[in-house]
């Protein structure tokens, strides 16, 4: 099983040196304008957090030694001549994916998030003047919807926050992103690796004795996945529209 | 020629403490099964459509989300 970990610009592949997985050696087919990096596994990785680390690990070797596009985890090939179909028929769009973000890496800072938060009860459906006795869907349905604007107050509140404690380090950043991740508001920054120190260290300074996470330098998955396909980044376009509704 | 290991420590770090342990792990699993570069392989297992793999790994990082051990 073929497993695509990046895509170089064809040709870079030679600095990946003598690098190796657990499963093998990382080599690069050559796909067009472009080189993808791979390992042969003997059979396809489990669907695993362990093995989804494992791959964050591998695409983080590769992009320290070549610029390079990040892919996400779980592309699996039979062989190389579906692999080359594969990348072989985006390998434009692809390209300037790779060289729009394969000399950078991506940093994180969100509100630090203690734990899930519990869900609210649902509303005890109660008699209003308008929904009076007898009518209890309608004032369920209105403390639901109270609810849900509470929740869209709050995170437009936080994001207004984050705003504001990070638009320092927009400079330093070739991109920056507002979005919604698993643990919640978050901002990403898209930077040159040869920044990635300087933008460390102000992160560092702007995040000390404040409930902000920062993590990073990672690879640019956030930003690798192409504009034309919006699946790849769900909510995409909301994001954009959050980032510029709060700043208005 | 010798070889080298990929290891975790060249997987990124993170930078204040606040971001150790599980929640930042949620964030690199976040970055690793729902962005990147998406190129569809033939080795997807798939009902209607739907990619069961990536399906899984969802339902893994929703474990990590709540503290699951895995």
């Amino acid at each position: 099983v073929i497993v695509l970990y990046a895509l170089a610009e064809a040709g870079r592949g030679t600095r990946l040196g003598s690098l190796t997985t657990e499963a093998g050696p990382l080599r690069t087919v050559r796909c067009g304008t472009l080189d993808a990096v791979i390992a042969e596994h003997p059979v396809a990785p489990a669907r695993t957090g362990a093995a989804a680390q494992q791959h964050a690990q591998v695409v983080a070797a590769i992009t320290a030694r070549l610029p390079a596009a990040p892919v996400r985890f779980g592309s699996w090939h039979a062989d190389e001549r579906s692999l080359r179909s594969a990348v072989g028929a985006r390998a434009e769009e692809l390209r300037a994916r790779v060289l729009a973000v394969g000399d950078a890496v991506e940093f994180l800072v969100r509100p630090v998030v203690a734990a899930t938060p519990p869900a609210e009860p649902a509303p005890t459906p109660t008699p209003t003047e308008a929904a009076p006795a007898g009518a209890p869907g309608r004032s369920y349905l209105e403390g639901r919807l109270a609810q849900a604007q509470a929740a869209r107050d709050r995170e437009r509140d936080a994001a207004a926050r984050l705003l504001a404690a990070t638009a320092a380090l927009e400079p330093l950043a070739r991109e920056h992103r507002l979005g919604r991740g698993r643990a919640g508001i978050e901002r990403c920054f898209l930077v040159a690796r040869d920044d990635a120190d300087r933008f460390a260290e102000l992160v560092r300074e702007l995040t000390a004795g404040t409930d902000l996470l920062a993590a990073g330098p990672w690879p640019p998955f956030t930003f690798a996945a192409a504009d034309a396909d919006p699946d790849a980044v769900p909510a995409r376009a909301e994001r954009r529209a959050d980032d510029e509704q709060v700043r208005s | 020629v010798s070889t080298e290991q990929v290891s975790a420590a060249t997987s990124g770090q993170v930078l204040l403490p606040g971001g150790t342990g599980d929640s930042s792990l949620v964030d690199l699993l976040d970055r690793v099964i729902d962005r990147g570069v998406v190129i569809q392989g033939d080795l997807v297992l798939s009902v209607a459509g739907i990619d069961l793999v990536h399906v899984g790994l969802q339902l893994v990082l929703k474990g990590v989300e709540e503290g699951d051990v895995w």
